[in-house]
């Protein structure tokens, strides 16, 4: 095994928790029922490493099969690293005849064109999802496989997930997704986040969405909990009056970011460019450049916890569209603009 | 339970008892009538006329009032009795219809409770009610069949409607997908949870929704259906028939390639459904292939085309 293979491995080991290694081996497939015994997960991460390499070196694996075993392990662990999401746009009309076999051959074809040292993996996994590994090199350099980009995309969708891509691979990377895929155009949709499942389920509205019936949901069960806490202290009285009120609001809130389990975005990011009004702060008015700030808000499933304070009453309802445009459009980076046409305007409307 | 999908064209019959009653009364007297002529025909004129004087000399023999006074009394009162009947009836008509006007009225403005005073005891009061209810639903019925059987309600103050369409398939309901529509100032949808590969946006473009929303969401009720249908029937293969092997498939479930092994030659065949017409739950291209060339089983395509691909399956293995 050369250096770079051994390099590969030792990083593949420091990045794949030891729990889910044994599954990873298993699936990978490289190793004899022997060599698979012979592996004591209860050893230290270092201990394995060395095993390990013992073992690819017996059966001669090089830089190739153990790519293929980082691959098994983001596609089964796809909830880390930073994940962004792009969206194609104008889709030609055999768009929606593409399939499996063409869009591979296209989008090798198309890359290898753009760039000359770059090694492409691409994989389809059971839930439809493609997964293409891209190891970049260039005409003086062989691919570098320590830092290898993933893409996902679901064919006929307009959506494509990217980790780990530098702005300079970023318009190749382009150029090739939308040759390959028959859209026009390819843009960036605004939205990140830690979670590929959280975006991919946003964007492909996978989660339980609710619309205005004639019949509200009744409240969820975990609300009995708090409220029989809260009734210690509050009048039964009280309760009963607010119910309806309460009920309208859960209501309003599970309409703006939907019910049941909701998609977990770690962030949202508000850039606001507009003007200064206090008029009896005259040097903040009379700035030329408009006046910038940005509003991050940020929580383990924020999501959640918006709907959670429209909900309990923190937030005024009906749900403000800063907030509920967020699940609408499937964003969560927002850049807000006056609408007013100079800096002496008293009325400027929000313009997302 | 399953619920029935909704057919189309069905038009409210009202049942007209009554009517059945006039024809039984008419029909009793035609046959009197006709009976005579027959007697009269076959025994000839002459003995037809004796016998008439002879029954002319009973009558006066006879009291014959009594006996044709009580049969016309009889029928008077029979005649009485239905005209009694068919009163009472127009009467329940007209209080159905009262008792509609307030349903309906209740029905708009959920806070007022107008409580109609009914003259009969409670037992009528309450058939009457269940009458008038039953009149309801058949016209709501009626009306939702006209909207094209699409659930429509109301938000924002009459500024926007929620519009359900719900997908099947052999009579099993599925998914419901549901639109938010602003209505003014310009017809706009606002919020759906359509999946991104229906082309919503592309049907929205096509359609004339300012004028007719039909021409929206009916269009987009096929694409849902037949995807729901596709969605289903690969489901069902996938289910029923283990030995098949899925090599390719989407989203969209409209490019399928599933291997099979055909059972009495043992040999592996690649089925290739392509369903370019995305409103279809049929395919429109079958394509075998065996050992790296295409099958000479002429029978198979027309099945796969004409029949849904699970029942396609099992026609296959007998």
């Amino acid at each position: 095994m050369d250096d770079s293979a051994k390099r590969l491995l030792q990083r593949l080991m420091r990045r794949i928790p030891t729990p889910t290694l044994r599954s990873a081996l298993e699936k990978w497939g490289r190793l004899t029922t022997e060599q698979q015994k012979s592996m004591d997960f209860t050893q230290s991460k270092w201990a394995l490493t060395e095993r390990l390499l013992g073992i690819c070196e017996e059966n001669e694996l090089a830089v190739k099969q153990l790519t293929d075993l980082e691959m098994i392990h983001v596609i089964d662990n796809p909830d880390q690293g930073m994940w962004y999401a792009f969206q194609l746009m104008d889709p030609e009309d055999d768009a929606k005849s593409v399939d499996l076999t063409q869009f591979k051959e296209q989008f090798k074809s198309h890359l290898r064109e753009l760039v000359r040292n770059v090694s492409i993996k691409m994989k389809k996994h059971t839930d439809e999802a493609v997964w293409i590994r891209i190891a970049w090199g260039d005409t003086f350099s062989r691919p570098n496989h320590l830092k290898p980009t993933y893409i996902v995309h679901y064919l006929q969708t307009p959506y494509v997930f990217v980790t780990s891509i530098t702005s300079k691979q970023k318009p190749l990377l382009s150029q090739a997704l939308v040759l390959s895929t028959r859209y026009q155009a390819i843009k960036d949709a605004n939205l990140s986040g830690r979670k590929l499942t959280a975006i991919r389920d946003l964007l492909m509205k996978k989660y339980q969405q609710v619309f205005p019936t004639k019949y509200p949901i009744p409240p969820p069960e975990n609300n009995q909990t708090i409220s029989t806490f809260v009734l210690l202290f509050i009048d039964q009285h009280i309760e009963k009056e607010q119910a309806e009120l309460a009920a309208n609001r859960l209501q309003m809130a599970c309409e703006a970011f939907g019910g049941g389990m909701l998609p977990q975005l770690q962030s949202a990011v508000y850039k606001l460019e507009t003007k200064f009004r206090d008029h009896s702060n005259k040097t903040m008015t009379e700035r030329e450049e408009p006046f910038r700030c940005v509003v991050k808000f940020t929580s383990t499933n924020l999501l959640e916890s918006f709907r959670h304070c429209a909900s309990s009453g923190i937030a005024s309802t009906p749900v403000t569209p800063l907030l509920s445009c967020i699940p609408l459009k499937g964003r969560n980076y927002f850049l807000i603009t006056d609408n007013g046409p100079g800096p002496s305007s008293q009325r400027g409307q929000p313009q997302v | 339970m399953t619920l029935q999908p909704p057919k189309s064209n069905t038009s409210a019959t009202t049942s007209g008892c009554f009517h059945l009653k006039q024809r039984n009364v008419h029909y009793s007297t035609q046959h009197k009538y006709s009976q005579n002529m027959e007697v009269a025909t076959t025994k000839g004129v002459l003995s037809h006329l004796s016998r008439l004087e002879v029954q002319k000399r009973s009558l006066k023999s006879q009291p014959q009032q009594p006996g044709g006074v009580k049969a016309l009394r009889a029928t008077v009162e029979a005649l009485l009795t239905q005209r009694d009947q068919l009163r009472a009836e127009i009467q329940t008509h007209k209080n159905i219809k009262k008792l509609r006007v307030s349903m309906d009225k209740q029905c708009t403005n959920e806070e007022e409770e107008t409580e109609e005073g009914m003259d009969e005891d409670s037992e009528n009061s309450n058939l009457l009610r269940l009458m008038a209810r039953h009149t309801q639903l058949k016209d709501l019925l009626h009306a939702h069949n006209v909207v094209g059987g699409y659930n429509v309600v109301k938000t924002r103050q009459g500024k926007g409607v929620c519009v359900s369409v719900a997908t099947f398939y052999e009579g099993v309901y599925l998914n419901t997908y549901n639109l938010e529509i602003d209505v003014k100032p310009t017809v706009r949808i606002s919020r759906h949870n359509v999946p991104p590969f229906i082309p919503l946006n592309n049907l929205a473009e096509q359609s004339n929704m300012q004028t007719d929303l039909r021409t929206l969401l009916d269009p987009l009720s096929q694409h849902l259906n037949a995807f729901a249908g596709r969605q289903q029937q690969f489901k069902f293969v996938k289910e029923l028939h283990k030995s098949v092997e899925v090599m390719e498939s989407n989203v969209l479930c409209s490019l399928l390639v599933l291997k099979f092994t055909v059972p009495r030659e043992k040999t592996a065949v690649l089925c290739s459904l392509d369903y370019t017409d995305c409103t279809r739950s049929l395919p429109t291209r079958v394509h075998f292939e065996s050992d790296g060339r295409i099958c000479l089983v002429q029978k198979f395509p027309r099945l796969y085309i004409t029949c849904h691909l699970a029942d396609a399956f099992i026609k296959r293995d007998l």
